[in-house]
């Protein structure tokens, strides 16, 4: 029992490192691979203050082009509304529509933090928990995806950004519906690429991708950029591509968070497949 | 004593408040990530006990993952440096140093002690940040370049730093 109390005593600074280290090291270990989101809750709480602090401030310095980019998307929305379409229907009948249903909601928010020159990077919003910000909700801007709600907190979330290496994203080429995972290198803020696209398909520079609309995550058919750069290597069953990402990561100010309706029922749905799958082997 | 716990916490403020506010808005490149608020790590006083230098390090790295929105990165480099730093310190200072309890910058030290001990810091300090970020081995080479050209520029800035707030005497050696 002395020898041991002895030695704690005589190397206590390394056992305390030892400790420290180790206690860091199952954080992040949690954090990579369990659900990411419950430790970063806490932070945000404490730096969403201060980072909103800094955005009001910053705000200022951007309302022209805040501006700019408001009215274009008000021109875009005012274009689908329905007065501007030209009515064909001659008879004048109205349904109390039981056919379409809503089925997602857009939360306006403010970007507050933001990164795009490191591995793994990050955006906090100003909306939270009160808003109706859940986990694994979608955030898009004017111009495209911007990523997936990591973390909730009462007035502020955390987005895991497309430029981040545990992002992937469900996209497809417009043109022919072929689709394939969107990640990103690392090296690159304004590119990403798109894996898993087999060497059958068609390829060409400048095509539209978007999202496939097979995650509960995004709508179809919102927009991710074009393709770049594409070539097949002998021997590869897949397209490497390179797209350009239609979303300027470096300049985000005003996004939306997008809410499913039908989110839940769906993944119930399919996590019930999964485990029925495997009881039956 | 207390003058000295103030000193810290207004640096520590100072350095965070740079580190977060301006420095992390600079968008250079993906492979320059400075990271300056280690010096605050790096300027205590050389006789500041070894345990105090790691729990200091562990609440510094805590401190700059809440504002990241990081888990544990910068905790465990920060705990590596405060670790590091007093074995560093023992073997490259004099009896004099210690007697002196001087604070290890490059007035005191001159340019070459303190280049030296400024790179061995960063570099441990940035290794162990970007492997753990990218959390996997797959890219070493990206990620090794990322180490090294962010270890460059946090360097500069340190020294430039140095030459801002001390004068520096002709180095007697």
């Amino acid at each position: 029992m002395r020898n041991i109390i002895v030695f704690i005593y005589k190397y206590y600074v390394f056992l305390l490192f030892l400790l420290l280290e180790f206690f860091s090291l199952y954080l992040i270990y949690r954090y990579n691979t369990y659900q990411r989101a419950s430790f970063i809750n806490f932070s945000n709480g404490v730096s969403g203050n201060v980072f909103n602090t800094v955005a009001n401030f910053k705000s200022y310095f951007r309302l022209r082009q805040i501006n700019d980019s408001l009215q274009l998307e008000n021109a875009r929305l005012r274009s689908e509304l329905f007065t501007s379409y030209y009515n064909n229907e001659i008879r004048d009948f109205k349904v109390n529509d039981s056919i379409y249903k809503q089925q997602y909601t857009y939360i306006a928010a403010k970007v507050l933090n933001n990164s795009v020159n490191r591995r793994n990077n990050y955006l906090t919003l100003n909306r939270g928990r009160i808003h109706g910000v859940k986990q694994q909700m979608g955030v898009i801007c004017d111009n495209g995806v911007v990523g997936i709600v990591m973390g909730v907190s009462d007035r502020f979330c955390t987005v895991l950004s497309l430029l981040n290496s545990n992002a992937k994203i469900s996209a497809k080429i417009a043109d022919n519906n072929a689709f394939g995972s969107l990640v990103w290198d690392g090296d690159d803020p304004t590119t990403c690429r798109l894996l898993d696209v087999n060497k059958h398909v068609e390829v060409e520079n400048g095509k539209r991708i978007v999202t496939s609309g097979f995650s509960t995550i995004f709508p179809e058919n919102i927009p991710i950029g074009e393709v770049y750069t594409h070539s097949l290597e002998a021997g590869d069953n897949f397209h490497t591509i390179k797209v350009k990402l239609a979303t300027g990561f470096g300049n985000l100010t005003s996004v939306y968070i997008i809410n499913n309706f039908y989110k839940e029922e769906m993944d119930s749905l399919e996590t019930e497949a999964q485990t029925r799958l495997t009881d039956d082997k | 004593m207390i003058n000295e716990v103030l000193k810290q916490l207004l640096r520590l403020v100072l350095l965070l408040f740079i580190q977060v506010l301006i420095i992390n808005n600079i968008n250079l490149s993906p492979y320059v990530n400075p990271y300056i608020y280690v010096l605050l790590l790096m300027m205590m006083r050389v006789n500041v006990p070894k345990a105090q230098s790691l729990l200091i390090g562990f609440a510094l790295g805590m401190l700059m993952d809440v504002f990241s929105s990081t888990v544990g990165i910068h905790t465990f480099a920060t705990t590596l440096v405060g670790y590091i730093r007093p074995r560093f310190l023992a073997l490259s200072l004099n009896k004099e140093d210690f007697d002196g309890n001087i604070e290890p910058n490059i007035a005191n030290k001159g340019f070459v002690w303190f280049f030296t001990y400024a790179f061995s810091i960063i570099f441990i300090h940035s290794l162990a940040l970007f492997f753990l970020e990218v959390y996997s081995m797959k890219e070493f080479f990206a990620t090794m370049q990322r180490v090294l050209y962010s270890t460059g520029v946090t360097l500069l800035m340190i020294v430039l730093g140095q030459f801002l707030f001390f004068t520096v005497k002709p180095s007697h050696d």
